[in-house]
């Protein structure tokens, strides 16, 4: 099963959505990858819409038999993806 | 960071210092075991307070749960339920010593196992809770929508700790998308507006709105369900600007959520009423409880027979009166029995919600399940085991009958399928339809294995109508007697054995004459208003032999009627001889016998078989 990490080294927010979601599109349904992990260093923000980026990359995972895992997320982020429990849903590792 | 280094680092200065505080005043409680200050638990409590909620708003998830537990624990000792001793106020200084960790190490602090300590804490308050409210711990209630979606558990003891501390409790609905993003808001500020409304039960984020990665990149919404306990009222939680009151509800009674558009609507002396503190109105449903008070009737009732027959002996003036008093407390035993035993049926299909989200992930399908229970309950024994049926019927209708997104979408249908359960009651019965917009596969029901299904819900009394309907599909209709569990039955003798008949089966009690029997075909008929029925007979011909006349139970079952002599009435003596009666399920050794329904103690503790009228009415051939 290929893993691979990606690393969009800036905030998780609307302005990037688009060609964040598109990436991780083409990995998984164009490159049939099973396991994607998003690290977070660097990133200091995530909006609504990069919530909802997290979220719509956990779905299509889920329905392609695979799995995400969130890696080096600040403090701040880690405490909102649980506050939202988000970690039921996923992997959530901080710094 | 979420408020900035600089007020991270006066978080981290004052919770230092309250922690000192904490510490102190743990120790002044052992110091002053048997006269505690106000003032200390004023203070600890303050200490620990700010702690948790500087936590709570600055995403400090480890602080916030483990400063809860020592709030938990520090309340317990305040209400003199925990007796102190060196052993608690070593689990609470451990507990300190790790919050001084996490503290120390506020930007790793949220990965820092804490297990070990929350389990001690827990422990702690467990072992000292009352008796009755043990269970509070590891019981858990659901939270679900008005709508029916099941959003999440909490733990009872939460909720009743927040009801105890007089607070109200709210379930909010955000939406990250139009409350947030188009109002320039972060979901940062949606927490921290939360946590300065009071402190966050659970939330849950409806991940199945979002899509997926080929949907939009801008979802049209994205609900967070989150449940808060405050002491703020309804009017200035309100004034939030996030909150729309029309996704707002007040949570009463652990499953009854009000609209706090329904509350504006109320008068000052009805909002007062609806505010007011409900603790003790929690009911805890404990079926250790309930055995214990099942036996307890039976130990009265041996006492009541028991006494009679002492008291028979004597001649007692007012002995009457004992025995009217005697009757009418076990009467009241079994109508709480009755009531306790009751369970609301939305509770239970409610918990499907889970279980859908399980199997559209596994079959990789898009459900969208939709109950509408009526507030109908039934005795909990039968709830469980109607529960395994339907969750059977329900995952094979995805599996079997709900097609995939591409599928529907070339069939022109939305891409979520809609999984419908819909319970209400008509005339005498309960019924649970079942119905879906999928497309069911010829020959289903082999593979969703309809045979154990109907079988198994015969053997609670029930029945299934599988009904192929070409434009509405496939649907599954349970129908149930309303009075299924606790039945009211006419109790007889035959051989010398007490039978109850269901009540509802028994069309009249005859009187006939030899001469009003006819054999055809190896079967006795009785002539009945101008047309024969067939007769089971349970007594053997010779004893039939000694009388000229007998009492005849006409039944019905399956749009079919026939009759069952009997040898008497139980209370010959009595106008009616119906009385209402706790069904049992027989054991393994009876289960084979389906001419028998189940088995049931009289009030006058006598045991009876109860007779299962349609099984019955299957086995007649002529």
């Amino acid at each position: 099963m290929e893993k691979r990490t990606i690393k969009p080294g800036k905030d998780i927010v609307a302005s990037m959505v688009p060609n964040f979601k598109k990436n991780l599109y083409d990995l998984i349904l164009e490159n049939d990858v099973k396991e994607i992990e998003i690290d977070l260093e660097g990133v200091e923000m995530v909006d609504s819409v990069g919530l909802g980026a997290f979220i719509a990359t956990h779905n299509t995972l889920s329905q392609n038999g695979g799995t995400l895992t969130v890696i080096n997320a600040s403090n701040d982020i880690v405490g909102l993806f649980k506050t939202m429990r988000l970690d039921q849903h996923f992997t959530v590792k901080g710094v | 960071m979420l408020i900035g280094e600089g007020n991270l680092h006066i978080y981290i200065e004052e919770s230092l210092e309250s922690l000192l505080n904490l510490e102190k005043n743990i120790l002044a409680i052992e110091e002053k075991v048997n006269n505690i200050n106000v003032d200390t638990f004023n203070n600890l409590f303050k200490a620990v307070h700010t702690i948790k909620s500087g936590a709570a708003v600055m995403g400090l998830v480890n602080i916030k749960e483990l400063s809860q537990k020592i709030e938990d624990a520090v309340g317990l000792i305040r209400e003199k339920q925990i007796k102190v001793d060196s052993e608690i106020i070593n689990t609470l200084l451990n507990g300190c010593d790790k919050l001084r960790e996490l503290i120390n190490n506020i930007y790793t602090n949220n990965n820092v196992d804490i297990a070990e300590s929350i389990v001690a804490l827990t422990g702690l308050t467990s072992t000292y809770l009352p008796f009755k409210e043990k269970k509070t711990i590891i019981e858990k209630i659901d939270i679900c929508h008005p709508d029916g979606r099941y959003l999440f558990s909490i733990s009872l003891f939460n909720y009743t700790r927040a009801v105890r501390q007089k607070k109200n409790i709210y379930l909010i609905e955000y939406d990250l998308i139009q409350d947030g993003y188009y109002k320039n808001k972060t979901p940062f500020d949606i927490i921290k507006s939360i946590n300065e409304l009071g402190d966050i039960m659970e939330g849950t984020i409806d991940i199945f709105s979002v899509g997926t990665l080929d949907d939009k990149d801008i979802p049209d919404k994205l609900p967070f369900f989150v449940l808060i306990s405050s002491n703020e009222q309804p009017e200035s939680i309100f004034q939030n600007p996030f909150i729309s009151n029309e996704k707002a509800f007040i949570i009463k009674e652990k499953d009854k959520l009000i609209p706090v558009v329904d509350y504006f609507s109320l008068n000052k002396i009805e909002k007062e009423k609806l505010l007011q503190n409900n603790y003790k109105k929690i009911k805890f449903i404990n079926y250790d409880t309930l055995d214990s008070l099942s036996k307890l009737t039976n130990d009265l009732i041996s006492t009541q027979n028991q006494l009679l027959k002492n008291i028979s002996f004597q001649n007692l003036i007012g002995i009457d009166k004992i025995k009217n008093s005697f009757d009418n407390i076990i009467s009241d035993i079994y109508k709480k029995i009755m009531q306790t035993r009751m369970q609301p049926l939305g509770t239970l299909l409610k918990k499907i919600y889970i279980y859908i989200q399980d199997y559209s992930k596994k079959f990789n399908k898009k459900v969208k399940l939709i109950v509408n229970h009526n507030n109908i309950e039934l005795d909990q024994g039968i709830i469980n085991d109607l529960y395994a049926q339907i969750l059977i019927i329900i995952k094979n209708i995805i599996k079997h009958g709900i097609e995939t997104k591409q599928e529907r979408i070339k069939a022109g249908k939305s891409e979520n399928a809609i999984i419908q359960i819909n319970a209400f009651t008509k005339e005498k019965s309960i019924y649970i339809e079942i119905t879906n917009d999928g497309n069911i596969e010829d020959n289903f029901e082999e593979k969703f294995g309809l045979i154990d299904i109907k079988k198994n819900i015969e053997y609670i009394g029930g029945k299934i109508e599988v009904v192929n309907n070409k434009d509405k599909g496939v649907s599954f209709n349970i129908i149930l007697s309303k009075d299924l569990l606790i039945i009211e039955t006419l109790l007889v003798y035959i051989n010398n054995n007490i039978l109850a008949i269901p009540k509802r089966n028994v069309v009249k009690i005859v009187e006939a004459e030899d001469n009003s029997f006819e054999i055809k075909n190896n079967t006795k008929f009785f002539k009945y208003n101008c047309s024969l029925i067939p007769i089971i007979q349970f007594i053997a011909n010779h004893e039939l032999r000694k009388k000229n006349s007998h009492n005849i139970v006409i039944l019905s079952s399956l749009d079919q009627k026939f009759g069952i002599i009997i040898e008497n009435l139980y209370y010959p003596e009595k106008k009616y001889n119906y009385q209402k009666i706790i069904v049992r399920q027989t054991g393994i050794h009876l289960k084979k016998c389906d001419e028998y329904f189940g088995a049931a103690m009289l009030k006058d503790g006598n045991i009876s078989l109860i007779l299962n009228v349609e099984n019955m009415a299957k086995k007649i051939k002529y």
